[in-house]
């Protein structure tokens, strides 16, 4: 009835709690143990802070998890063959019930709902089927007393790691599943990090105590059937993925009592080892051990509350920060509105003394009428360059997508602004070829784009050439506007399409400029699935604009 | 969760404390359950069993036994841990009691057969060589 030889190397008489024997390998209480308190310890913080379905799963599934370590560390420990058999037969329905809550814990928490009621029935036969075949004499077939080993049916165990291995290619599937569908990057990286420490898990689990069986089933080694003890470190790997994500991404709304879990856990391994360790020197290292990680763990603990308030800070300012950013938008795109308004009314009045509606202008008025209207009439056009931008970064603006003939329309551009060009005594080309160049896109939108490239070219050119070409080549279709003027620094290239950005160079030859020309350049370009750069080799040395566009 | 869900719950719950209980009363208070050891075994007038030990392989126990597989129901109960229980054997007339002694067909690896204290023996080629207590009719 009882092992004989576990008798004879001393497992009863050095036997501590029912748990504790020197005699049992040491590796047991350290893979078991930190699990198991690990596992209890962040459970119980989560469940006391937090009662929705993930947290309760996690603290069944460690209840479980506990209960399962309990009796494995018995099944070293005891020789009594009863109980043994007790014990053993509810290993494999427990192992696989734990594996099944895992997967029942990812879900819940990646997809932050319940599983539907045929789900959990179809589940709940499964589990059902495993209990009946674990409490079954295909599970344990016989008591060996030599090897103190229940003797376990083979294919009753190779169903229970089956049912486990499908259950962690479930977990593997679902995870993906769920970081792809994950609405922002902070649950994609949350569901990828539950995935990986379920996966780890159920893996270490699975494999490690199938090692064991079959090396059980074969009759090796106790070295090699001492490997099931490796498997019991996947919670610990487990924990460690959920520690991160409640630390880094508050899950469960825990953040610093993930931490203090954790030295708590670890205060109560190492302290653990005090009941079991026999020699005065372990005595005094463990001593040592557990003065070092209650004095690192209150520094960890003060670390992370100063890193959580921090975060909480800049995650405040940066909400203040996006609201007040926000209501400046809105003020802005309001003022832009009503002084375009104004601007517009006084460009108008400009306009009609000049056409003679209130009578002859005199001769020596019409020059100041003249620069008014001009003047007004670049208000305007810098105040609509503010509000396109405004309400492109809004997303405001819809286009209106239309197969046409490029080439026609940058004819019609370049040659608009030849006036502008040739004023300022600049050799002015436009090169387009001969053929149609037909593309889909948003005639009225392109030509401010185009527009605003071919404009900045004459703007920025003292002297010299521009020149415009237009050319297709592999489906794409290529604009260029090239020119011998400003030129570019690096320092300017890094702000050249961003919102606002002013060249420091730049800003000097065109004071009137907004900032806005080629961010609007970009957003439309970019939005008819083109791209579009600059090149240029330095102030003074011109600069290329290039536009390519799917053709 | 829901009510229906609850009551699976519920139900499932009952359903793993029966087992609990009727494993238990299996186990431990019937013992219905049956027991495999190695008992010593005479070679001089036996086919035993022994391990076949490498030289200098102080852990291998090189013992001739015989194997023995009875109900655990059929096993005194010993007082204490301490030992001194007497070695498992098939009572006579006792149901569910079986010994083999070594033969060709029941050598498991490592395991050799000796018929005299010390002395290797070919395994017997009458086959198995088990020993079932007659039932008392």
């Amino acid at each position: 009835m009882y092992c004989y030889d576990a008798l004879s190397i001393g497992i009863y008489e050095t036997l501590r709690f029912g748990l504790f024997s020197a005699e049992v390998p040491a590796l047991i209480y350290y893979s078991h143990i930190t699990a198991v308190v690990v596992a209890a310890v962040l459970s119980l913080f989560i469940i006391l802070n937090n009662r929705t379905l993930p947290a309760r799963i996690l603290f069944v599934m460690t209840v479980l998890f506990g209960l399962l370590s309990i009796i494995d560390i018995l099944l070293w420990t005891q020789i009594d063959s009863r109980i043994i058999m007790f014990l053993w037969s509810w290993w494999p329905f427990l192992f696989v019930t734990i594996c099944l809550l895992s997967l029942y814990f990812l879900y819940t928490f990646t997809a932050k709902k319940d599983v539907g009621f045929m789900t959990k029935l179809v589940s709940g036969l499964g589990l059902l089927a495993a209990l009946f075949l674990s409490v079954s004499d295909l599970s344990l077939q016989s008591f060996d007393l030599y090897n103190c080993n229940a003797v376990e049916g083979f294919w009753a165990w190779n169903a229970f790691y089956g049912t486990s291995f499908i259950l962690f290619l479930f977990a593997i599937g679902y995870g993906i599943r769920a970081v792809l569908r994950a609405r922002d990057k902070s649950d994609r990286k949350q569901a990828i990090f539950a995935t990986v420490g379920t996966a780890c898990f159920l893996f270490f689990f699975t494999a490690a105590a199938y090692v064991a069986t079959i090396a059980n089933l074969l009759g090796s080694e106790p070295e090699i059937f001492e490997l099931e003890q490796y498997g019991y470190f996947g919670m610990t790997i487990f924990i460690a993925f959920l520690t991160y994500i409640i630390v880094q991404y508050h899950a469960f709304n825990l953040g610093l009592v993930a931490a203090q879990a954790l030295v708590i856990a670890l205060i109560i391994i190492i302290g653990s080892q005090l009941t079991f360790v026999r020699t005065l020197t372990n005595q005094v290292l463990t001593g040592v051990a557990l003065v070092l990680t209650g004095t690192l763990g209150v520094v960890l603990i003060r670390s992370v509350k100063r890193e959580i308030e921090q975060r909480k800070r800049i995650e405040k300012l940066a909400r203040e920060l996006e609201k007040a950013n926000d209501r400046q938008v809105i003020l802005i795109h309001f003022i832009s509105h009503q002084i375009k308004g104004f601007v517009s009314k006084s460009r108008n009045i400009f306009s009609m003394l000049l056409e003679g509606d209130y009578g002859p202008v005199a001769p020596e008025t019409r020059p100041i009428l003249e620069e008014g209207l001009r003047s007004d009439t670049q208000g305007v056009n810098t105040i609509q360059e503010i509000l396109n931008a405004s309400n492109i970064k809004s997303g405001k603006v819809t286009y209106n997508m239309q197969p046409f003939d490029l080439k026609m329309l940058i004819d019609e551009i370049a040659g608009a602004l030849r006036e502008n060009a040739e004023k300022k005594g600049l050799v002015y080309k436009i090169e387009t070829g001969t053929e149609p160049l037909t593309i889909t896109g948003d005639q009225a939108q392109l030509v401010n784009a185009f527009k605003n490239l071919i404009d900045n070219s004459i703007k920025y050119t003292p002297s010299g050439e521009v020149a415009v070409s237009l050319t297709k080549q592999d489906g794409t279709v290529r604009f260029e506007v090239k020119d011998t003027g400003v030129g570019i620094t690096q320092e300017d290239m890094l702000c050249l399409f961003t919102e606002g950005g002013h060249g420091k160079e730049s800003a000097k030859v065109n004071v009137e400029s907004t900032g806005f020309g080629l961010y609007i350049v970009k957003s439309i370009i970019e939005a008819h699935k083109g791209r579009v750069w600059a090149e240029s080799e330095g102030a003074g040395k011109g600069s290329r604009f290039i536009v390519e566009l799917p053709g | 969760m829901d009510t229906k869900s609850k009551l699976l719950v519920a139900a499932f719950i009952v359903i793993v404390a029966a087992a609990i209980f009727w494993k238990y009363d299996t186990f431990v208070t019937q013992r219905d359950f049956l027991v495999h050891d190695q008992v010593s075994c005479d070679p001089s007038t036996e086919s035993c069993f022994s391990y076949d030990c490498d030289e200098g392989d102080e852990e291998c126990d090189a013992e001739p036994f015989k194997k023995i597989r009875k109900s655990a129901r059929n096993i005194p109960l010993c007082p204490n841990y301490t030992g001194g229980c007497p070695e498992l054997a098939c009572l006579p007339g006792e149901e569910e009691c079986e010994v083999t002694y070594c033969s060709d067909e029941d050598l498991e690896e490592d395991e050799i057969c000796v018929s005299s204290m010390g002395e290797d023996v070919e395994p017997s080629e009458e086959g198995a060589m088990t020993e079932e207590e007659p039932t008392e009719e």
